[in-house]
């Protein structure tokens, strides 16, 4: 695993988000003083923008339309 | 003298796709498969269940967890993982081979105060993540674009917290 963020020190409570690309599948979040045992954290909440998905049925759906195009422009 | 086509000779008869299918049909297919194409883009949020609604600690008894996002419909699988050779301090991009041990149970932390979150159980009975574990958040049920962590409990000005990403559950 590599490492991608590290906080730097803040003030009593506070909430901070960090945003990743989608090279990884898996995040491990851990304080960031691991022998520390004061160094302590929650996750309060994750944020999925999923992409859509792969053009399979819009390269379908594209080759129907352009059929039904043609044959209507032949019947008129 | 002509050949005649191989589905003929095969006693097949070739039909074309206006014999079956209306025009207006066929049309209406189209506009839906390219509709359905894009309609898998959306943005999961998992924020009311990574808490309990009353206050305190609660221990979820169990190491590994699926949680639902906020609309009670999508499950992210969340694991503690104890490792034992994560250093103090390392730059950005330092890589890990983590070695694991028996890890301690998930749990839900709401208060004192504004402080609220999923975290794992640990001698000082608050449910936060510190000393070397870690929770471990898997997305590989999801096509992503971007993901965004919120860390809540970071009281200064030691406390902090570090995100590492991985390819597989065992780290790697």
């Amino acid at each position: 695993m590599t490492l991608l963020v590290q906080s730097n020190f803040s003030t009593c409570g506070f909430v901070q988000t960090q945003t990743f690309g989608n090279t990884y599948k898996f995040s491990e979040l851990a304080s960031d003083t691991p022998h520390n045992g004061t160094d302590s954290v929650v996750l309060r909440s994750v944020v999925a923008n999923t992409v859509p998905e792969p053009a399979t049925l819009g390269i379908v759906g594209l080759g129907l339309l352009g059929a039904g195009l043609r044959r209507l422009r032949q019947r008129t | 003298m002509s050949r005649s086509p191989v589905w003929e000779w095969l006693g097949l008869k070739l039909i074309r796709l206006e014999e079956v299918i209306p025009n207006e049909t066929v049309m209406f297919v189209s506009l839906l498969f390219v509709a359905g194409s894009s309609c898998y883009a959306a943005t999961i949020t998992w924020a009311n269940n990574m808490f309990p609604t009353a206050p305190g600690v609660v221990d979820l008894g169990v190491t590994s967890k699926n949680i639902l996002d906020d609309t009670n419909t999508v499950n992210l699988p969340v694991n503690s993982v104890d490792i034992t050779n994560m250093a103090d301090i390392t730059p950005i991009g330092t890589m890990l081979t983590p070695t694991y041990i028996a890890p301690n149970t998930l749990g839900y932390k709401n208060g004192p105060g504004a402080e609220r979150g999923l975290g794992i159980t640990n001698s000082g009975g608050d449910a936060e993540i510190r000393n070397g574990i870690a929770l471990q958040i898997d997305l590989s049920a999801f096509l992503l674009g971007t993901v965004s962590l919120t860390i809540d409990s970071i009281d200064g000005p030691r406390e902090g917290y570090r995100i590492w990403g991985s390819t597989t559950a065992g780290g790697r």
